[in-house]
Order: C-alpha cells, then sequence, then structure tokens
C-alpha cells in the first residue's frame, strides 16, 4: 500500500462518512483495530465503530466540511473541520438546543496489510463548549 | 522541506516546551508565523507563540517527549501523548497537589523557509481537565 493509496483511501473514508455510507467509511477497520477516540475511550474493531457512530448519530448531526491529509509510511494524520448540531443532551453539557458548532478535529491512523491497525481520533470540544 | 530537517526542527520546538527554553522556541517560529489553539484562538508571531506556552507552564508541566511526526513535503502532523502536571494552582481552579494525566494532543505544521509556518493544535477539553481529578504522580515533574 504506498501513500498515493493511502491519501486517496483517506479521502473515500471521509465523503463515505458524510454520505453516511458507513460499508465504505468502515471498509479498512479490522476486527482488532484500535479506535481511540475522547468521550468514549477506546474501543476495537466494526463493532467499535458501529458504537460510535450509534453515539455521535444519538446526540449530533454532523458533517465534515474539509480535510487535509498527511501521509508518511504507514501513518496517516488528518486534520477536519466537523459541523456539529447538538441535537440530544449529553449528561453534564448544557442543554441540546440545536446548537451548531464548527469544531476541528484531527485524526491519526496506522496502517497494515491493506487495513488500518489504529484509529485516534481528538475532537476539540473547546470549540464545541463554546458554541453551547 | 527536507524530511529530516523538518524532524529536527519539531524536536527543537518539542523539547523547548518541554524544557521551557523560550529563545530556542521563538528561534524554531517564522516571523510571520501564526498559531492556532482552537477555531477562535489565534496567536501570530514567534513571541506570541512563546508567551502562549510560557503562560501555561506557570501551572503545569508540559513533559512533550512522547510524540511521533508525520511528515510529506512542506507540511507535517505531530501526534503527541502530553505528560500534563497540575503543580501551582491556577485561580478558580482546583488546588494543585502534583496531579498528572496524559493528554493526546495534535498539531498540524506548515513549514517555510524551514521554519514553523502555520500551526493548528487540536486537543480535548476533557482529556485536560481530568488533571484536576487525577493523581500525582510520584516522578513528577516540578518546575
Amino acid at each position: 500500500m504506498t501513500e498515493e493509496d493511502i491519501l486517496e483511501i483517506d479521502d473515500i473514508m471521509f465523503t463515505a462518512v458524510n454520505h453516511r455510507d458507513w460499508e465504505n467509511a468502515l471498509r479498512y477497520i479490522g476486527h482488532d483495530t484500535i479506535i481511540q477516540i475522547g468521550p468514549l475511550g477506546e474501543l476495537r474493531g466494526k463493532t467499535g465503530a458501529d458504537a460510535i457512530i450509534a453515539y455521535f448519530e444519538k446526540h449530533y448531526d454532523f458533517r465534515f466540511l474539509s480535510w487535509q491529509h498527511v501521509v508518511e509510511g504507514h501513518e496517516s494524520a488528518t486534520l477536519a473541520t466537523a459541523r456539529l448540531t447538538y441535537l440530544e443532551t449529553i449528561h453534564g453539557l448544557p442543554e441540546a438546543t440545536g446548537q451548531v458548532a464548527e469544531v476541528p478535529v484531527a485524526v491519526f491512523g496506522t496502517w497494515k496489510d491493506g487495513q488500518l491497525t489504529r484509529l485516534r481520533f481528538i475532537i476539540s470540544f473547546v470549540d464545541f463548549m463554546s458554541a453551547v | 522541506m527536507d524530511p529530516q530537517r523538518a524532524r529536527e526542527l519539531i524536536a527543537t520546538a518539542w523539547r523547548a516546551i518541554d524544557e521551557g527554553d523560550w529563545d530556542a522556541l521563538e528561534a524554531t517560529g517564522h516571523a510571520d508565523s501564526a498559531m492556532r489553539g482552537g477555531a477562535a484562538q489565534m496567536v501570530q508571531g514567534p513571541g506570541a507563540v512563546r508567551t502562549y506556552f510560557e503562560h501555561y507552564r506557570e501551572n503545569y508541566s508540559l513533559d512533550m517527549s512522547d510524540y511521533q511526526a508525520v511528515v510529506m513535503g512542506n507540511r507535517a502532523a505531530v501526534e503527541t501523548r502530553l505528560g500534563l502536571t497540575y503543580h501551582t494552582t491556577k485561580a478558580g481552579f482546583p488546588e494543585a497537589r502534583g496531579q498528572f494525566t496524559i493528554v493526546p494532543f495534535a498539531t498540524f505544521i506548515t513549514f517555510r523557509d524551514d521554519l514553523f509556518y502555520r500551526t493548528t493544535m487540536v486537543m480535548s477539553l476533557d482529556d485536560w481537565m481530568r488533571v484536576f481529578d487525577a493523581e500525582p504522580a510520584p516522578e513528577a515533574k516540578r518546575t
């Protein structure tokens, strides 16, 4: 898998998320892929990915507005901007009234044998909290 | 930018933040550099970047030694597992007892003239706020 392949696949994955095309978005997630994401901790594989999708779809409408990748060898990093619409209140956070926030999101991936072995999402909740 | 030069520049800046070597940090920034700490927070110029980190170190130690850089052309991304120690009480915040936690944060860099030109940091507030309830680390650095 070349760096060009990873750049292309990263584009496909972000586009697929925006279209709720989960088959393509999760195509490169294996059973043992470790997924680290702030509010949910560390999850594993497609089951973990499904839990993350369920969590975000329950509380938000979300869409990536832009993204830019950096790839070197088997490591990839993406800086994206996501538009979050806060639809259902999360315990401990202000009441959801449809507030809209544009939030920087960082995604780091490690690739092996055509699959992601690790994904880390870092979401700037400073920007989210400023908006809600 | 030569990838090795980019890695050295990142290493110099991360070590400077780690050690509080502000002259070294300032020397890594382009005269027209800017750093975005969030969608609404922008600091401009190497002097302002220096002040930004100096301010944090009044209350926290920032162990920047655990990181991985990805370099592509004149851009780079750095995934850092920041070792955060809360050593001096910040007004309006809980008492500092040397609480320690790991805060993952991302840095995206564009280089110009072999220096930092545009930098965006992404960090989760949730991860940072955990430090106030954390236990002190036995080996916590106090500076």
